[in-house]
């Protein structure tokens, strides 16, 4: 037990560099000693010595390693940039085509929205009807209901303009001449107010 | 322009600096796997790798540490991908008498203390072969494999036991190499 313990420690110290006390040569003989002290020096020895003999290097190695780095550095050199992760070239190219297109295009027009109506008559195989060929739009009535809108839309526009025109006078024209503008854009009104 | 000039003249500096390394990173590696191809191809990977992690070296420290680091991690990467999950769980559960090389070496006998030394653990057989084989010192050692120096001591004594037990078994005496 005694000799295990020390030469166990002997490892030990083999590894660690440490120093083996004095009462540990006493503890055993001389040739215990020796054989654990020897046995440990050998097997480093040994390690240190004693080459694998299955390991060829291959003759060609460093030029194989050369030209894996080689080419490694190429493709490192190929690498896009950043800004070229962010915007790669395609996107460039598309970019530049809208702007050559926008470029050359005509002011843009909005298309004409198809008629609902013209639609409807049109689904019903009914020939499109103007409104000068539409029957009795001589009636006045009729007419009238035609215009209506028309009419009614202009005496808004009319009332709309007078009025911004009133206040616009009202902070620009002197106090007594407010009335007489008041009633000149009040005739204005009225006269583009009337039915067509 | 500046790109590739700057490039060239890293790869020569790389280049310089890792030439030396070829060969015994080679053996290294060679040591710890089965086939020549294999060795060849991960030799290969370490020194691509280096090259391209060349920016974070510090030229003020020694290479050898560091090319050794990179060497280690794709060792362990490459048998990481060779093993299968369950052998993987297999293996942490099995008897470790049950390495196909060291029952090889029990049936033949070891021509070479090496020889017994591979069928350690990874880890033991590294330590042994950077310490006595590629003469790093013990701080290299733990740096190497990412560890401390006292660890790293802890485990070159483990392997020494191992080592000594497997001696043993296979009636392999120092000084009376076949």
């Amino acid at each position: 037990m005694k000799k295990w313990i020390i030469g166990q420690y002997i490892s030990l110290a083999e590894v660690f560099g440490w120093r083996i006390p004095n009462w540990m040569h006493s503890a055993l003989t001389p040739r215990q000693m020796d054989e654990l002290l020897t046995a440990e020096t050998l097997l480093t020895e040994s390690l240190k010595t004693d080459d694998p003999s299955d390991v060829k290097v291959p003759e060609n190695l460093d030029f194989i390693i050369e030209s894996r780095i080689r080419a490694s550095a190429n493709v490192s050199q190929r690498k896009p940039s950043i800004v070229g992760y962010l915007l790669p070239v395609s996107a460039f190219a598309a970019c530049a085509l809208l702007g050559l297109y926008l470029l050359n295009t005509p002011d843009w027009v909005q298309p004409d929205e198809p008629d609902p109506v013209a639609g409807l008559i049109n689904s019903v195989d009914n020939p499109i009807k103007t409104v000068s060929s539409m029957a009795g739009l001589d009636d006045p009535e009729k007419g009238d209901l035609l215009l209506r809108p028309l009419s009614s839309e202009k005496a808004r526009l009319s009332s709309d303009v007078t009025n911004a025109l009133k206040y616009v006078a009202q902070g620009v024209v002197p106090d007594q001449y407010v009335e007489q503008v008041n009633f000149r854009l009040d005739r204005f009104n009225a006269e583009m107010s009337k039915p067509i | 322009m500046t790109e590739i000039i700057g490039s060239e003249a890293r790869r020569q500096r790389f280049s310089a600096l890792a030439r030396d390394y070829y060969e015994p990173v080679y053996c290294f590696i060679a040591r710890q796997v089965s086939s020549q191809a294999d060795a060849a191809d991960l030799t290969q990977q370490v020194f691509i790798k280096g090259f391209q992690s060349f920016d974070r070296f510090d030229l003020d420290r020694s290479f050898a540490p560091w090319i050794y680091t990179i060497a280690r991690r794709t060792l362990v990467d490459f048998f990481r991908s060779r093993k299968p999950v369950g052998e993987q769980v297999h293996d942490a559960i099995a008897d470790p008498q049950a390495n196909p090389r060291e029952v090889a070496i029990d049936k033949d006998g070891a021509d070479s203390i090496w020889e017994i030394a591979s069928g350690l653990k990874p880890q033991h057989h590294q330590v042994l072969l950077l310490h006595y084989k590629e003469n790093f010192s013990m701080q290299e050692v733990a740096r190497i494999m990412g560890i401390t120096k006292t660890h790293a001591k802890v485990l070159v004594f483990r392997a020494r036991a191992t080592l000594k037990k497997r001696m043993l078994a296979a009636n392999f005496n120092l000084g009376e190499e076949r």
